[in-house]
């Protein structure tokens, strides 16, 4: 019976599908991409409609603005060595020079201002699947927020982010309480 | 030959549509071209970038890191780089170690999407040129020395004669007549500028 049952549901909502609004256009592409996103879209199980819309949403919202704001491509291995060669008061002088430099840049040639929202935005980019500098996440009790960079990049990466975040949130007068491990930060901002 | 296109029609999101349409008059270029451009660095790049664990890092801030090195970390840097990172990035994407996959892959590390370098090549017959524009100062040219004199040495077992100054590495590799793979680098270049103009919109290597 409950299988019955769940038939029918699937049945319901098969014929029913729920529509998305959409635009439709006519592309032309050089002829050896479609067959690699064809071959992508199989190796995700999504459909190519998926990937296509995935990949132009990349392409308004990060690739543009990245290209124009002069981020390049590092290997994250490359950046654990490069932090690994470094010592704890260079890590966090080099996080500090960053946020009164390109950290600040960023979020004004991003944002165009620079306030709690936007900052919290840019690390949120920065931790997204398209720059990949870290995993972001950001939580609100009702007095605290409390942000974690996870980097696995080991202790003086830690010490960097904690520079960083410490320069952008104290300069809006919020204090910061950082906690710091070897793979992770994690933050706590307040009044 | 004419270069084959596939015309296709697709489904986009509204908001994704009105986001290109707008770009494209920014740009002014079409929004087939964006579409296009975007879709060819998805499968030319951003697959593979995330696969093999790039990251984005604000160039001026990969400029500062050098900054903080001796000369001696650059070039440990650079030499560990070339074993693991160059190793394993054109084994990953190529599946080969070959003078052809070594300078592909230098192309790849310079294009547009990766950005780490500008790079320029050139062959004459008898030297393969290749010339590499950083900008990350002066330690960073000795880490790009030992990077690229560690790949073409100690991966492929050349004699690289390499240049430095604060922004740029020259490598000249004179390939031994016998080794060298006939016809490989009279077509390639042919082949590329052909393919380079062939393009519908221009694409070039380099920041």
């Amino acid at each position: 019976m409950t299988e019955s049952l769940t038939e029918l549901k699937l049945e319901v909502e098969k014929a029913e599908p729920t529509r998305v609004p959409s635009e439709t256009r006519t592309i032309r592409l050089e002829g050896d991409v479609f067959p690699k996103l064809e071959e992508l879209a199989e190796q995700e199980n999504v459909s190519i409609s998926f990937i296509i819309n995935k990949a132009l949403r990349r392409h308004v919202e990060w690739q543009i603005y990245a290209e124009k704001f002069g981020f390049m491509m590092a290997f994250t291995a490359n950046m654990r060595r490069i932090f690994e060669s470094l010592t704890d008061l260079e890590a966090r002088d080099l996080g500090r020079q960053s946020a009164e430099n390109e950290f600040s840049e960023f979020i004004n040639f991003w944002f165009k201002k620079i306030d709690f929202d936007t900052t919290v935005k840019a690390l949120k980019i920065l931790g997204s699947e398209y720059a990949r500098s870290f995993r972001f996440e950001h939580s609100f009790d009702g007095s605290v927020h409390t942000i974690i960079f996870k980097h696995d990049r080991g202790p003086r990466t830690s010490a960097f982010f904690a520079e960083i975040a410490k320069v952008l949130f104290n300069r809006l007068n919020l204090k910061v309480d950082a906690v710091e491990s070897d793979q992770q930060l994690s933050i706590i901002v307040r009044n | 030959m004419p270069r084959q296109t596939i015309t296709r029609t697709v489904r986009l999101s509204p908001e994704v549509d009105r986001e290109l349409q707008q770009l494209a008059k920014q740009e002014r270029v079409s929004v087939n071209y964006l579409v296009a451009s975007s879709l060819k660095r998805l499968t030319e790049w951003d697959i593979l970038a995330e696969k093999f664990g790039f990251v984005a890092v604000p160039g001026f801030l990969h400029a500062r890191m050098y900054s903080y090195f001796t000369v001696e970390q650059a070039r440990e840097l650079g030499e560990w780089a070339a074993k693991n990172f160059g190793r394993d990035f054109i084994l990953f994407r190529f599946k080969k170690l070959s003078l052809d996959t070594v300078i592909e892959a230098l192309r790849l590390l310079g294009s547009r999407y990766a950005r780490l370098f500008s790079l320029e090549h050139t062959f004459d017959g008898k030297a393969h040129t290749i010339i590499v524009k950083h900008g990350l100062g002066a330690k960073g040219s000795v880490f790009n020395e030992e990077f690229l004199t560690g790949i073409f040495k100690g991966l492929l077992n050349l004699d690289p004669e390499s240049e430095r100054t604060e922004d740029q590495v020259v490598i000249r590799l004179k390939i031994p007549r016998e080794t060298r793979k006939p016809g490989w680098s009279e077509t390639y270049g042919r082949q590329y500028s052909e393919r380079l103009a062939q393009q519908e919109t221009p694409f070039s290597y380099g920041g």
